[in-house]
């Protein structure tokens, strides 16, 4: 198979690494929604978890 | 995704996938993440089907007992919920997660975590609508939950609160896949590959992107007034105080009509894949199918109110969502006929993904048919909440939806798993659905037209109906087994399915130019793109043609993406908007008059004037000026806030003077129109203080990530832009009249 000009070898592959994060703020805004229904506490701990998760995600970002 | 040597080492290759369980926790890869939709939405379609065999067993004789009717409600009830929105659609963008960006040569999607986040949002998103199962409170007001019926005095539970809670976490995560892949099909086509030589899959992809962006915004609106009538005590939907239920229609079927299109367009994307590869032609019209794809999107937000005939709309908006809805079947037949035009002659490979794809255009031309009956306003009179549309439907997402998921099954699962599914036990599964589908629907039209209603948990033993109503339980059955069936040859398939090469089918697009499965990074080289089909180039040695110069490649993925997000947050806020004009005067009590204005403009200056705070700032950056950057930025910042405080103080003295979001239509809609639009602010101030610290931190020396003040900068400029908007009709509007 023929391949085109630029062709990129392995060593030159840039991919993110795995990240919890994204995780961590999905869970984070879901408890607060699933705490409006149930105990705002649970809000509580979920924008806790988000403001954690957004800080993890933004310094993942920098050094990424 | 770059492709060039990163300052920063580059992981290994086996750290992109750490074994074990972790991997699908922390997996950013859009292949990981596609598979992980699959399985899940998988998963949400046994518990929907079995809610539709309780369904089916409740209605298999007349008077029978076996849910009682509030049971049968919420079944159905979580049944439709479930199928649309954690089944149909998230199997679609799981797909275009895992297929878009190898057939158009990317490493991965534009934004990999958010794509994650997204997913989560799905997962989270249904166990919220389930939950309320474990809680004894499962919603019972209907897939689309009419008001005023979810209103608080008549769902005086959390049921309703469940299912809009969950659908809410899952619209975020669908919209902001909506974005992503709109980011990924615009700027990251490999080179040579113009917008006229995207795989149709993609294409279809991109316009659903769109109509996702313009469609669920809407429903998001809607959601957010339904629980802040039911927390804050607004009276949106609530008729004691003039709410308008017909509002809630008007808001949700602007979202609802164009859903069906985009769980439609992604099938007509995989028919019009499977359909060349086994007909060994190639697509007869590309340009045409493409064409009718986008004028289907445009034409989708026009439709809406065929849903709502029988609401006494008035003979011209009759007429006019008849006339629109009518013509949205020309670009859906034009398709059909390409489908078709390809067939013709060519040599047909009747391999299981090739038969669901020759019934998807038999069962969906069905539905499509059934669908222009609904078109035909007295036509729609007569069959409108009876089993006739029970019947359209199924044969649109399970004929023709349904049916196109399990061609791609079919299809994409080599590539996927690197095994063959069993093509002789396929053919069994396949006649299964095909035999159980037509016993369950077809019926449905004959008791729909005998006046059979929908949503009623039985029925009087009148003549046919006993007889029919147990074909399609039957039918039901059929299907379940089939289903079944394929669950446990998946299974058996990855296990000791035969070992698929990395092109079975001799396919034609990029996909297929690497391994099955692909690894992390897909593809190390690619072959040339001169057409739609490069491996057929290939193969017949065609010489690629040189792509016309594409600028949209070199677009910005930020920046696209904000302005995505901005398209979509443009749709939530036009549902308010609308909502405010309607509302404004309808009571009696607070109103316009109530408000403020010379205090509000002073504190809007504030607002406008941070936008050019912001401008002012970026230009200091252009010339790598940190210095005079951060004052500025700190300037808006402080501009930001001072106009949010300022809105603040006026809700402290409206509230002084007893005018609360529960007042009447004027101060609900007031509060939260003003109130999201606040929110906004809030975030966009967020973000500026981020950037603020990072640019301190020395994060944009020399023009570095600069997109990223760029990016912020243009969202700042949206919330100001939305406000000039807003304050001239909830203030400026109020003086005029």
């Amino acid at each position: 198979m023929s391949h085109q000009e630029g062709d990129v070898n392995r060593e030159h592959i840039h991919l993110p690494r795995p990240s919890v994060w994204p995780l961590t703020v999905g869970a984070g805004a879901s408890l607060m929604a699933f705490g409006v229904a149930t105990s705002l506490a649970l809000s509580g701990l979920g924008l806790l978890l988000l403001v954690w998760g957004l800080a993890g995600w933004i310094q993942e970002l920098r050094h990424g | 995704m770059a492709t060039v040597a990163s300052p920063y080492p580059a992981p290994a290759v086996e750290e992109l996938r750490p074994s074990g369980a972790l991997r699908w926790f922390t997996t950013v890869d859009h292949k990981d993440i596609g598979i992980l939709y699959l399985v899940t939405s998988f998963g949400f379609l046994l518990l929907g089907g079995l809610e539709a065999l309780l369904i089916r067993i409740q209605l298999a004789v007349p008077r029978n007992t076996f849910l009682q009717p509030g049971q049968y409600d919420a079944v159905f009830t979580v049944h439709g919920t479930t199928m649309i929105f954690l089944v149909v659609m998230p199997i679609l963008l799981g797909l275009a997660n895992y297929i878009v960006p190898l057939q158009i040569g990317a490493r991965d999607m534009a934004f990999p975590r958010l794509n994650a986040f997204s997913y989560w949002l799905l997962l989270f998103g249904g166990l919220i609508l389930y939950f309320s199962f474990l809680n004894g409170t499962p919603p019972d007001t209907g897939w689309f939950s009419y008001a005023p019926l979810s209103e608080r005095p008549f769902s005086l539970d959390s049921s309703v609160d469940y299912w809009a809670l969950g659908l809410l976490v899952t619209s975020v995560g669908t919209i902001a896949t909506g974005v992503n892949l709109l980011v990924t099909i615009v700027t990251m086509r490999a080179p040579g590959m113009g917008w006229f030589r995207l795989p149709v899959f993609t294409w279809m992809s991109l316009i659903t992107a769109w109509l996702i962006l313009a469609a669920i915004p809407s429903l998001t609106a809607a959601q957010a007034m339904l629980l802040i009538d039911r927390y804050l005590g607004a009276h949106f939907f609530d008729v004691k105080y003039g709410g308008d239920p017909v509002l809630w229609q008007h808001l949700f079927w602007y979202f609802g009509h164009p859903e069906v299109y985009i769980m439609a367009l992604p099938a007509f994307g995989i028919i019009s894949e499977v359909v060349p590869v086994f007909a060994r032609k190639p697509l007869f019209g590309y340009g045409v199918v493409v064409a009718s794809g986008i004028a289907i999107a445009f034409l989708s937000v026009t439709v809406w109110a065929h849903h709502m005939f029988t609401v006494g709309l008035g003979d011209v908006a009759d007429a006019v969502f008849g006339l629109s809805s009518m013509t949205i079947a020309v670009p859906t037949g034009v398709k059909v006929f390409s489908w078709l035009a390809t067939l013709w002659g060519g040599r047909i490979h009747l391999n299981v993904a090739m038969l669901y794809a020759l019934a998807f255009l038999l069962q969906f031309t069905i539905g499509g048919l059934t669908g222009v009956h609904f078109a035909t306003v007295p036509l729609d009179w007569q069959t409108h909440d009876t089993y006739y549309v029970v019947a359209h439907f199924h044969y649109v997402l399970g004929g023709g939806s349904l049916f196109a998921i399990l061609a791609a099954t079919y299809y994409w699962f080599p590539k996927i798993t690197g095994r063959l599914l069993d093509e002789r036990r396929g053919r069994w599964i396949f006649w299964g659905m095909v035999i159980g589908l037509n016993l369950t629907f077809f019926p449905m039209h004959l008791l729909g037209l005998r006046g059979m209603p929908r949503r009623t948990y039985t029925y009087d033993a009148l003549p046919g109906w006993g007889e029919l109503n147990f074909a399609q339980t039957i039918g039901a059955f059929i299907q379940a087994i089939a289903i079944i069936a394929l669950v446990w040859d998946v299974l058996r398939s990855l296990r000791r399915g035969a070992a698929a090469s990395d092109n079975p089918w001799n396919g034609w697009t990029l996909e297929w130019a690497t391994s099955s499965p692909p690894p992390a990074y897909n593809f190390v080289a690619l072959p040339p793109i001169g057409s739609a089909r490069p491996l057929w180039d290939l193969q017949h040695n065609v010489a690629a043609v040189e792509a016309r110069p594409d600028a949209t490649r070199n677009w910005r993925a930020p920046i696209v993406g904000i302005l995505a997000f901005i398209f979509s947050e443009a749709t939530f806020f036009g549902a308010l908007i609308v909502t405010f004009l309607e509302y404004r005067t309808r009571s009696t009590g607070p109103g316009p008059h109530d408000l403020d204005v010379p205090r509000t403009l002073i504190f809007s200056f504030f607002l406008f004037a941070s936008s050019g705070t912001v401008y002012l700032a970026e230009r200091r950056l252009e010339r790598d000026d940190g210095r005079g950057f951060l004052p500025w930025w700190v300037a808006s910042i402080v501009l930001g806030a001072t106009f949010l405080v300022g809105q603040l103080t006026e809700y402290a003295r409206l509230y002084a003077d007893g005018i609360t979001i529960g007042t009447n239509l004027f101060t609900s809609s007031f509060f939260t129109l003003t109130g999201f639009h606040g929110f906004h602010v809030f975030v966009g101030l967020i973000a500026l203080s981020v950037v603020g610290v990072l640019a301190r931190a020395g994060d944009f020396r020399a023009g570095r990530r600069r997109v990223v003040v760029d990016t912020v900068s243009i969202y700042w400029h949206f919330v100001d832009g939305i406000w000039v908007i807003i304050f001239s009709l909830v203030y400026l509007l109020g003086l005029i009249s």
